[in-house]
């Protein structure tokens, strides 16, 4: 592959995670991470592996819920869906990235006087 | 943390074997499933199985990061401690029966020890309360030094008229030996070595 790929920014796993679920519904984790790959254009380079602690955490603070349930390829597997405080968390944290990437890239603007 | 995610964690403590199945179970249908879209992409099961785990990067690092987060990592740790050493323990009953009557002999000759110094130095007065606040009077004569005992009638008076201190013991009662005139004699309880008393 010619382009470079970039690594998942800390914390931005989260955010790339809810907004997934809000947009797919229940989906399970292969499924996330097979998403946020073709979202990105194959452009972000995942471990997929690091999707589990991260659901984990996100399991833990009430912002997702996971069942056991049965796949399309009638394979056992565990869907993940999206509390309402989930939303609401998703709502902050988008607001927060954009705030961040517009002050970043207002600074990239600037040029010398 | 927070609460909530405590919560959560302690739970898990419980759930251990169960999550620990949960996760083996997960990881696996994870595999399974880019195995075959892998094949549906024309890869051989070989190729498609290999690429599946690139893909997915070190799955011992996953369990272990997964296990770093899901519950309370010491506790479990302290569990397992405690597990492997009575696991030990039971597999070298000699050794055991060695470690145990070191630790009761260690342990109730460093009791008595404490009970002496307790006894004699820190609280040599055991039915007296507060015995940090005690303070010792001594009686002195004038140009001589050192110190004597203080004599029952001084005992009294200071015992009747200090407002200073709550209550004065006297230590220790002694006799002496007194001339009167050409004869000596016994006066017992006369004197007390030493007075305590307590504010």
């Amino acid at each position: 592959m010619v382009t470079q790929r970039n690594e998942v920014l800390p914390g931005t796993l989260n955010l790339l995670v809810l907004k997934t679920l809000v947009t797919l519904g229940p989906l399970h984790g292969y499924g996330i991470a097979r998403r946020i790959e073709q979202v990105s254009g194959d452009l972000l380079q995942l471990n997929q592996g690091t999707i589990y602690p991260a659901l984990l955490k996100l399991e833990q603070m009430g912002w997702i819920r996971s069942k056991w349930g049965v796949s399309d390829s009638n394979r056992r597997a565990r869907y993940y869906s999206v509390t309402p405080r989930g939303r609401r968390q998703l709502v902050a944290e988008e607001e927060e990235w954009q705030r961040t990437s517009a002050i970043v890239a207002r600074f990239l603007k600037t040029e010398k006087a | 943390m927070v609460l909530r995610t405590f919560l959560w964690r302690l739970r898990a403590l419980f759930l251990r074997r169960r999550l620990e199945d949960e996760l083996a179970d997960e990881i696996r249908s994870h595999l399974e499933m880019q195995i075959e879209d892998n094949q549906r992409r024309g890869m051989s099961p070989e190729e498609a199985r290999l690429d599946a785990v690139r893909q997915f990067g070190g799955i011992e690092q996953v369990k272990e990061e997964y296990r770093d987060h899901r519950s309370l990592r010491f506790v479990e740790t302290i569990f397992q401690d405690v597990r492997f050493g009575l696991r030990g323990l039971r597999h070298n009953p000699g050794f055991t029966l060695l470690a145990l009557l070191c630790l009761t002999v260690g342990i109730s000759a460093t009791t008595a020890a404490f009970s002496w110094i307790e006894g004699i130095l820190l609280k040599p007065y055991p039915a007296v309360a507060n015995q940090d606040r005690m303070v010792a009077v001594a009686g002195t004569t004038r140009g001589a030094s050192g110190f004597n005992a203080v004599s029952w009638p001084d005992f009294q008076d200071l015992q009747k008229n200090s407002t200073l201190m709550d209550w004065f013991i006297a230590d220790r009662l002694f006799g002496t030996t007194l001339s009167v005139g050409d004869r000596a004699e016994r006066a017992a309880g006369a004197l007390c070595r030493r007075i305590i008393f307590r504010r």
